[in-house]
């Protein structure tokens, strides 16, 4: 995942989902799950975003917790799909 | 205001403002019947319109604005038939018989019931998500009838894989491992399986995963608008190719980005659907007065 599309993902999840706070609090490794930032139905955008913005396809298997714990995580996840 | 029906099958009542009327009760050629409700204005309709709703969850999360919608168009002189699939609702049937070929056959039994009950001459279909690859396979049986997608199935496979990724996210954000297995799997050695409280069944997979909505299609040019759903105002990729294919099958499309926060339908708690999804309804009600002529 390049820097701009990790921008992107950061800005999707401060714009479109449940972000609270300043956006140079979402750090990188910020727990998204953990905090509440992201529930299943934000999990769900965050899959289509995915694939949309970053042209992946994320297989099922690689729908666990631990994926999606940080913004580094589905960083990572992205990068290895690429 | 509730009044009687000559039809003992029928539950009928006129709205406060007077309007239209609704027809609630059971209709359908064979032996199971189908539930649904006819909005009609109470003078002579302009059209009529046929709505196909979606399946398991969205079957929920769309049905208020199905109904709003009905209601608005039956206002402004279009009548509307609503119904429930075989094995959905209080439709007879059960959910494991239900295939896309009886879905298309509940859709085509619904426009002949909306027919006969108001001698429309003009007909067209709308189709919500999973709804809109029945209502465009329903549409095809009547030449260049207007067709409206809201947020449109265009690949089942893709439909059925959402669900089940629907499940799968589910248990991420519970914090528990998804299962190793996809769907077909799971539906080759089980039959069924339980999404979000719903079960999606092995005829109705089998029947219906290879199926896209350009092909059902056919090769039959008709007004179709598509709308999508959604924060995003630009139009998304796939329905850019799709609005594509359907201009090349002679269809005049017209596409409208609406702003509705409808997305992951799934997932969607249908409390959160009781606002009434204003713009919606006027974007799909303003087209279809301009297709079906009703009053403004």
């Amino acid at each position: 995942m390049n820097t701009t599309e990790k921008e992107k993902l950061r800005g999707f999840i401060i714009d479109r989902l449940r972000w609270d706070g300043a956006s140079r609090q979402l750090t990188d490794d910020y727990p998204l799950l953990e905090s509440g930032v992201i529930d299943s139905l934000a999990i769900f955008e965050i899959v289509q975003f995915l694939e949309d913005e970053c042209s992946v396809e994320i297989a099922d298997d690689k729908l666990v917790p631990e994926n999606f714990a940080t913004l580094a995580a589905i960083a990572k996840l992205v990068e290895s799909k690429s | 205001m509730t009044v009687a029906d000559g039809d003992a099958r029928l539950a009928a009542r006129i709205d406060g403002g007077g309007t239209f009327r609704e027809e609630a009760g059971f209709f359908g050629p064979g032996p199971q019947r189908l539930f649904g409700v006819l909005h009609r204005p109470t003078g002579p309709p302009l059209g009529g319109l046929v709505i196909c709703p979606s399946i398991h969850t969205e079957f929920i999360t769309g049905y208020r604005t199905e109904v709003v919608l009905a209601r608005t168009l039956a206002s402004r002189g279009l009548a509307v038939q609503r119904f429930h699939y075989r094995g959905v609702g209080h439709s007879d049937g059960e959910t494991e018989e239900t295939t896309f070929a009886t879905m298309r056959e509940d859709a085509l039994a619904a426009a002949a019931r909306l027919l006969e009950r108001t001698g429309v001459d003009g007909l067209g279909f709308l189709g919500m998500r999973f709804g809109g690859l029945v209502a465009g396979s329903a549409a095809s049986e009547h030449r260049g009838c207007p067709l409206v997608l809201v947020e449109p199935t265009l690949e089942a496979r893709r439909f059925f894989r959402d669900a089940w990724r629907a499940k799968l996210i589910r248990d991420v954000a519970k914090g528990t491992h998804a299962r190793g297995q996809g769907l077909a799997e799971a539906l080759e050695r089980e039959g069924r399986v339980d999404v979000v409280g719903y079960s999606i069944c092995r005829p109705l997979f089998e029947s219906a995963a290879d199926r896209t909505l350009v092909g059902e299609l056919g090769d039959g040019a008709r007004p179709t608008l598509l709308v999508q759903l959604g924060r995003a105002l630009s139009l998304r990729r796939d329905l850019e190719a799709a609005a594509a294919a359907l201009r090349r099958l002679g269809c005049e499309v017209a596409v409208e980005a609406v702003a509705e926060d409808l997305v992951g339908w799934f997932l969607t708690d249908p409390g959160r659907q009781r606002k009434q999804p204003r713009a919606l309804i006027e974007v799909t009600s303003g087209w279809l007065e301009g297709e079906m002529g009703a009053a403004t």
